[in-house]
């Protein structure tokens, strides 16, 4: 019996936590996006919800598939010890998976300063009457 | 910027196959490629020095900015999508000095190998 409290005491633990984190991703990973997007919100949103739910699923998937204990639980000590194993083991991962998360927005915030930034050097002077000129033929 | 116009110079080799490597790479602005010194940059941009333009390379902005010599190197990088985050890096003074170097090098490399000494301003 105590291993299924144990079991049940860990699914709890777990989903609480990774909804936790999931809601703190979801949250404030919003303003970043729409900074990356420029303001547009809906795909702002979107892309924060396919983040969100990839989060979930790999989560999800993580805690169940490490649920089973190898020990034998008889005791509120083996329990507890059990406990405190398997939720480390998914604190540490949910943060390594939110880190995974930062690093993935600062590359793609990274990508669109870099699309938006002007050359590095100062042109050493300008031509007039270049436009114009270069407006019509060929390069519609 | 919407484009940028190269000009190459077309007698030389090392010159060529810059622009061939230019033209192969990912680009966020497109690059446009005429022949330094050619009757078709002659007609285009008629405020240029065009001897200059045979010894530095010259890149024009289509708003009308011209950028020469290593100037025209770090812009022609920065139109490259894999190299801007390199260009914008090597236009710092960290790396600027080691950059000069290497255009001085290759500048040195076209002129006694390939130009005939038609890169003489």
């Amino acid at each position: 019996m105590a291993i299924v409290a144990t079991y049940l005491i860990y699914l709890c633990i777990s989903v609480l936590l990774t909804f936790w984190v999931a809601r703190t991703l979801h949250r404030n990973g919003r303003r970043f996006l729409l900074d990356v997007f420029r303001s547009d919100e809906e795909l702002a949103d979107s892309v924060n919800h396919l983040l969100v739910v990839g989060f979930y699923l790999i989560n999800f998937g993580f805690v169940l598939y490490t649920l089973k204990v190898g020990a034998k639980v008889l005791d509120a000590q083996t329990s507890i010890e059990v406990l405190a194993d398997k939720v480390g083991g998914v604190t540490l991962f949910l943060g390594l998976m939110h880190f995974m998360n930062l690093y993935v927005f600062s590359r793609i915030r990274r990508r669109t300063t870099l699309h938006d930034a002007p050359p590095p050097v100062e042109p050493s002077s300008y031509l007039s009457g270049l436009s114009a000129r270069r407006a019509d033929p060929c390069r519609a | 910027m919407q484009g940028l116009t190269v000009l190459y110079d077309a007698h030389c080799g090392l010159c060529r196959e810059a622009r061939g490597w230019l033209e192969r790479q990912p680009q966020w602005v497109p690059l446009e490629f005429v022949a330094a010194g050619s009757g078709e940059a002659r007609a285009r941009f008629l405020g240029l020095d065009h001897a200059e333009t045979l010894a530095r390379l010259t890149v024009i902005g289509d708003g009308g900015q011209v950028f020469q010599g290593e100037g025209a190197w770090l812009t022609c990088l920065w139109a490259l999508r894999g190299y801007r985050e390199a260009a914008l890096s090597f236009a710092e003074p960290p790396l600027l000095p080691a950059f000069r170097l290497g255009v001085w090098l290759v500048t040195k490399l076209r002129r006694s190998e390939a130009c005939d000494g038609t890169c003489a301003a």
